[in-house]
């Protein structure tokens, strides 16, 4: 078992906001969408960011783990490149799939928490996991629905998970949010399931909700039960890293800092939320 | 030797001379005295819009504009040349307009973003009007009128001339000397009528390079802003130096690649030049080295053709 690196407070880096990134203060580490980077041509902002020593960890979405199709071994490979290329302490993706029978999703869909289904997931990580060069996280993903007949709660089947295939956990408490609000689920039973020294680390993101539904959509400001679920976990574990993921719709960058600085607040006093 | 119109080529050729001579200084002097009307005393201060204004033209207004918005967070800037909003409001009508535009698009070239809002009234049209009722500028009519002045008496020495070339090869005469003083006539016909790029008052001037001054007195070359002083805002270094010399040499960068841009035959570019933002622009623009005042002129600014001589430069 590897141990976890301290990664500290960070900041999804996005193209757009690139030199936003670099200036914010106190950013720890970022985070790169691995899909939109080739690891022969990194963008000079990243250039900038690992010779200052910060950390870039390549977060994938298209392996589709958990797909009953085997793993794509190009995309493994891309994913591998760019850890290298990177130089980067650990690599990601999402408990799900998004393609089936030649069809791309376009979706993180949920995994059903059945047990042949974790059967194929677990061999699915396993086999990337022998072409990466870095240890893998898994994150849990937002779900608007739930597939029928599941034998496991989320946080089970992630321990399970997390048991038979020695990976590193990615928990993104808006995703939490989401699920609770939308199918019921509980955020502290999951956070009681799931084996918290496995945390790599948090993605924090904000969303809006939306005739009863909460969307996900990495282009809100981060609402404050998000918060309050990142102070229930930091109340069970000091988790290595913290990261604000901001897809879209992109705010000052005083705004960002100002969110950053509300995630560090919560990581100093998670009592302040109570 | 043949004698047309009672003058020897040689007799005409001198007469020529004398008058051309005697046109251009009229013309020269028709062409300064435009610059000095000077009725309106009025003291109020420049808004920033119009020293840059005065200082570049509508493109400098525009690039003043995209510096204050940048610096106050309106607008974010990306490696990639671009700018896109961030949800910060702009007050005054200038901001608002550089802003509007960025906004119809996720991300916007700086440079089709200057290239299109130039054209903007508020830019161009109300600010060069304001500048006009202050005495500041002069009227775009008083411009075309006093160049049509100054250079009519050589338009009238160049129609003799080609009257007495057109006699002269219809007689045989020998007309290659004739035919080099044409010329040079038709090429300074051409300089004096060309319009400057920013057609400043005399008042204007002195207002433009006092704000000079000031912006470039209050940063050392060498130690940047003393202690204890504030920085000058990014607006106003740009509004009189150009995007050249927007204090954050990594935005400057993405604001104003430096691409080389010949001057008067000179190969000084604009990166040369203002290399160190507004620590080099204290040898830019105040400085008694004449070459780097008159590059410093070019940064930005690529309305500054050959027209701006004279006024561009001012502050060396």
């Amino acid at each position: 078992m590897v141990a976890i690196p301290r990664l500290g407070v960070g900041i999804g880096w996005r193209s757009e906001i690139d030199l936003t990134v670099e200036r914010l203060p106190q950013v720890d580490f970022v985070e790169v969408v691995a899909e939109n980077l080739s690891p022969d041509r990194l963008p000079e902002s990243l250039r900038v960011l690992r010779g200052r020593g910060v950390p870039v960890l390549p977060h994938a979405v298209s392996l589709s783990l958990g797909g009953a199709e085997p793993v794509d071994r190009d995309r493994v490979a891309h994913l591998a490149a760019l850890a290298e290329a990177l130089d980067a302490p650990l690599v990601s993706d999402h408990v799900c799939f998004v393609r089936a029978g030649g069809l791309d999703s376009g979706h993180l869909m949920p995994v059903p928490r059945t047990a042949d289904a974790l059967d194929v997931l677990v061999a699915n990580v396993r086999a990337a996991q022998a072409e990466l060069p870095v240890p893998l996280a898994l994150e849990n993903v937002a779900a608007l629905l739930d597939w029928p007949d599941g034998e496991l709660t989320e946080g089970q089947f992630l321990a399970e998970l997390v048991e038979r295939t020695d990976c590193l956990l990615l928990v993104d408490v808006a995703n939490l949010h989401a699920n609770a609000r939308n199918i019921n689920t509980d955020p502290a039973e999951f956070l009681t399931a799931i084996p918290l020294e496995r945390l790599a680390y948090v993605h924090v993101a904000g969303g809006v909700e939306h005739h009863g539904v909460y969307h996900d959509t990495h282009a809100h400001p981060v609402l404050p039960e998000v918060l309050d679920l990142l102070a229930e976990l930091r109340r069970r574990v000091d988790p290595p890293g913290v990261l604000l993921e901001r897809d879209d719709n992109y705010p000052s960058d005083a705004e960002l800092a100002a969110e950053l600085d509300a995630i560090r607040a919560v990581l100093a006093d998670p009592e302040q939320r109570r | 030797m043949h004698e047309s119109w009672g003058l020897t080529g040689p007799q005409f050729l001198a007469g020529y001379g004398v008058a051309l001579a005697v046109a251009l200084i009229s013309g020269l002097i028709v062409r300064a005295r435009m610059r000095a009307a000077a009725q309106n005393k009025s003291t109020e201060p420049l808004s920033a819009d119009e020293l840059a204004y005065l200082a570049g033209g509508p493109r400098r207004v525009a690039e003043a504009a995209l510096a204050r918005l940048v610096e106050s967070g309106a607008l974010r800037t990306s490696r990639a040349g671009t700018v896109s909003v961030t949800g910060v409001p702009a007050t005054g009508p200038v901001d608002q307009a550089v802003l509007a535009d960025a906004s119809r698009h996720l991300r916007r070239t700086v440079s089709l973003l200057l290239a299109s809002v130039v054209n903007h009234p508020a830019l161009s049209r109300d600010l060069a009007s304001a500048l006009v009722r202050r005495d500041l500028l002069v009227a775009a009519d008083t411009v075309r009128a006093r160049l049509r002045l100054a250079v009519t008496p050589l338009l009238v020495l160049l129609g003799v001339g080609v009257l007495r070339w057109i006699n002269g090869v219809a007689v045989g005469a020998p007309v290659g000397w004739l035919t080099v003083l044409l010329l040079v006539t038709a090429v300074l016909a051409v300089l004096l009528r060309s319009r400057p790029a920013v057609p400043r008052t005399e008042r204007g001037q002195r207002l433009l390079e006092a704000a000079r001054d000031r912006l470039t007195g209050s940063v050392s070359p060498w130690h940047g802003v003393p202690p204890g002083q504030v920085p000058p805002a990014a607006g106003d270094l740009v509004a009189v130096h150009g995007l050249g010399a927007y204090p954050d040499p990594t935005v400057r960068r993405v604001l104003a690649p430096a691409r080389p841009r010949r001057r008067f035959g000179s190969s000084t570019t604009v990166a040369s030049s203002c290399s160190g933002g507004i620590v080099a622009s204290g040898s830019c623009s105040s400085g008694s080295d004449s070459s780097s005042s008159s590059s410093s002129c070019g940064s930005g600014s690529s309305g500054c053709g050959s027209g701006c001589g004279g006024g561009c430069g001012g502050g060396g």
